[in-house]
C-alpha cells in the first residue's frame, strides 16, 4: 500500500515547482516583450521625422507653459521689441509726414486736414491688422495652455477682444472717442506703437482731446524718440495751455517719466 | 466504486510477459501477421527489435503460444550464457535426448546434421543482446545449416545494433522494429486491457485528457504505462483502504492522481 500522505507532500512540492517554472517563464516572457516594445517604441522615436515636427509645438508651448508671469512678460516684451522694429520703419512715415504737419495748421484750416488724415488713416490701418495677424498668434499660442495660463490668459483675451470690437466700431463711424478709448488701451497693456498710432488718429479728428496728446507725448517717449514727445507736447501747450501737458513736459524733462 | 474493482484493475497492469494478456491493436495486430508470415519462408532467422518495454518479449510468448500446438518451438526467455548448458538443453528440447555428460558445439551440430525432422523446428531467443558474441557465432553457424530457425529479439541501442550487424547481417530474413504506443494506441491498449479483466468500470474513466497525460509522461513505453497505471490504481486503492477525505471523481482518472503515481514511480521528479 502507498502511504498517500507523503506522496501527496511530494506531489505538492512537484506542483509548486512547476507552478514556479511557470511564472518563471511567464515572467520572463512579458519582461522580454515589455522591452522589445520599448526598444521598438524608442527607434520608432529615434528614426520618426515626425518626431522632429511634433516638439516644435511643444518647445513654444513649454516657453509660455512654464508660465510664471515673468516669462509671459518676457514673450510680451519680445513681441515689442519685434514690433518696435516695425515701428522704426513705419514711424519714419507716420511721424514726419502726418504729426507735424496737421499741428501746424491746427490754428488755420481745419477742413484742410483732411487730406493729410486720409492719409494717415490708409497707412494706420493696416498697422491693427498686422497686429492682429500677430494678435491672434499670440492668442493661438495662449489658448494652447489655457489650463494653465488661466488668469493671464483671462485678462489678456478679454483686453484683447474689447479693443478688437471697438477697432471694428470705430471703422465703421470714426468717433475719436472710441480711437481715444483704443489709444488709452492699448498703452495701458504697452503696446505703445499701437498706442500712438491711435492717439494720432485721434488727434486728426480732433485736435482738442487733452488726454489723446497726453497718450500720444507718452507714447513716443516709450518709442525712444523722446525729442519728438518734447516738441509735440511744446507745440500742443502753446495751443492748449494744458496743465497736465505741462506737467508731462516737466516729467520728461526731469527724467521722471521715462 | 469499492476497493476490491481498484484491485482487479491493477493487477490487470502487472509487468507480467504472458500470451493471455496479448492485445490486439491495429498496428500490433500486422506486425504480429508479417511475423508470422516471415515464419512460414526460408528463414534463416529474424531478428525482432526495439526499445526495452515495446513488447518483444510479449510478441515472442504469442508467436511461441499460437505455433505450439502446430509447429515444434521452442523458446528461451532467459539466456542461456553458458555454451555447453545451451547445446545441451536444445539437444534435450529437441531431439529428447538426455546427456549427463557435456555436449559442445560441434557435437551438437552433428546431432542436428543427422537429425531427420519432418518440421523445421523454431528457436525463439528473448533477450539475445545478453549472449556472449562467440555463443552468437556458433547460432548463426547453426542457422546456416537450416535445419533449424532462430527468431531472436533484441534491444535497440547501439552496441546492439552493432551485434545485429556483425552477425546477422547476412542471415536475417526479415528484421521487424517495435515501437512505442501512440496516444491513441495507448487508449485502447489501457482500455481493452481493462475490459478483458471485466474492469468497464474503470476502462471508462480512461478519457483522452488522462490518456494523454499517462503518454506524456510513459512516451507510450508499455512498461512503463503498465507500471504508471498499476500505482495510479494502488494509489486509488490506498486512499480508499484508509477512508482519506479525498474525493474521487468516478467517472475520471484524476489528474493529481497520475502525477502521484508519475512522482512515486520516478517518471516527475518531485
Amino acid at each position: 500500500m502507498i502511504d498517500t500522505k507523503k506522496l501527496e507532500k511530494r506531489w505538492f512540492k512537484y506542483k509548486f515547482k512547476s507552478y514556479l517554472l511557470h511564472l518563471i517563464i511567464f515572467v520572463g516572457v512579458i519582461v522580454f516583450i515589455l522591452s522589445l516594445f520599448i526598444a521598438y517604441n524608442m527607434f520608432v522615436e529615434e528614426s520618426s521625422p515626425i518626431k522632429k515636427a511634433v516638439p516644435i509645438v511643444p518647445i513654444k508651448t513649454k516657453e509660455i507653459n512654464i508660465t510664471t508671469e515673468k516669462k509671459v512678460i518676457k514673450k510680451i516684451k519680445k513681441s515689442k521689441e519685434e514690433e518696435k522694429k516695425i515701428i522704426k520703419i513705419d514711424a519714419k512715415q507716420l511721424t514726419v509726414e502726418p504729426s507735424f504737419n496737421f499741428i501746424s495748421q491746427i490754428k488755420y484750416d481745419v477742413t484742410n486736414i483732411k487730406p493729410e488724415i486720409v492719409k494717415v488713416e490708409k497707412k494706420i490701418i493696416k498697422q491693427p491688422e498686422v497686429q492682429e495677424i500677430k494678435e491672434v498668434k499670440k492668442r493661438e499660442i495662449i489658448q494652447h495652455h489655457r489650463e494653465r495660463e488661466r488668469p493671464l490668459k483671462i485678462i489678456r483675451q478679454k483686453t484683447q477682444q474689447d479693443i478688437k470690437e471697438v477697432i471694428k466700431r470705430f471703422e465703421k463711424n470714426h468717433n475719436p472717442a472710441l480711437s481715444l478709448f483704443i489709444a488709452r488701451q492699448y498703452y495701458e497693456i504697452k503696446e505703445y506703437k499701437k498706442a500712438y498710432n491711435y492717439a494720432l488718429i485721434t488727434n486728426g479728428i480732433n485736435n482738442d482731446i487733452e488726454e489723446s496728446w497726453i497718450i500720444f507725448a507718452k507714447s513716443l517717449v516709450k518709442l525712444n524718440k523722446k525729442s519728438i514727445a518734447i516738441k509735440m507736447l511744446n507745440r500742443y501747450i502753446a495751443h492748449s495751455n494744458s496743465y497736465r501737458a505741462t506737467t508731462l513736459l516737466d516729467d520728461i524733462y526731469s527724467g521722471q517719466f521715462r | 466504486m469499492d476497493t476490491t474493482l481498484f484491485i482487479s484493475s491493477k493487477d490487470v497492469f502487472l509487468d507480467t510477459v504472458n500470451a493471455k494478456d496479448y492485445i490486439e491493436l491495429d498496428r500490433i495486430s500486422a506486425i504480429y501477421q508479417s511475423l508470422r508470415e516471415s515464419i512460414t519462408k526460408p528463414l534463416k532467422m529474424v531478428l525482432l527489435y526495439g526499445k526495452p518495454g515495446t513488447g518483444k518479449s510479449m510478441f515472442l510468448s504469442k508467436l511461441y503460444n499460437d505455433l505450439s500446438t502446430s509447429t515444434p518451438v521452442y523458446m528461451y526467455k532467459t539466456p542461456i550464457i553458458d555454451e555447453i548448458e545451451f547445446f545441451k538443453i536444445l539437444a534435450q528440447d529437441m531431439f529428447d535426448m538426455k546427456y549427463d555428460n557435456q555436449l559442445n558445439f560441434t557435437q551438437f551440430m552433428k546431432v542436428l546434421n543427422s537429425s531427420n525432422m519432418k518440421d523445421t523446428p523454431i528457436i525463439l531467443l528473448d533477450e539475445a543482446q545478453l549472449y556472449p558474441d562467440i555463443l552468437m557465432e556458433k547460432i548463426r553457424l547453426l542457422s546456416d545449416t537450416r535445419k533449424v530457425k532462430f527468431v531472436i529479439t533484441l534491444h535497440k541501442t547501439e552496441k546492439e545494433d552493432l551485434i545485429a550487424k556483425e552477425h546477422f547481417k547476412t542471415r536475417i530474413w526479415e528484421s521487424i522494429e517495435l515501437e512505442n504506443a501512440s496516444s491513441f494506441e495507448l487508449k485502447m491498449y489501457i482500455q481493452k486491457k481493462l475490459m478483458k479483466a471485466n474492469c468497464f468500470d474503470t476502462a471508462n474513466m480512461f478519457d483522452e485528457k488522462s490518456v494523454n497525460l499517462i503518454h506524456k509522461l510513459t512516451h507510450g513505453n508499455y512498461r512503463e504505462s503498465n507500471k504508471l497505471i498499476y500505482t495510479l490504481f494502488d494509489i486509488y486503492e490506498s486512499y480508499l483502504i484508509e477512508n482519506s477525505s479525498y474525493k474521487f471523481n468516478h467517472n475520471k482518472i484524476s489528474k493529481k492522481l497520475i502525477e502521484m503515481a508519475g512522482i512515486h514511480i520516478g517518471l516527475l521528479n518531485d
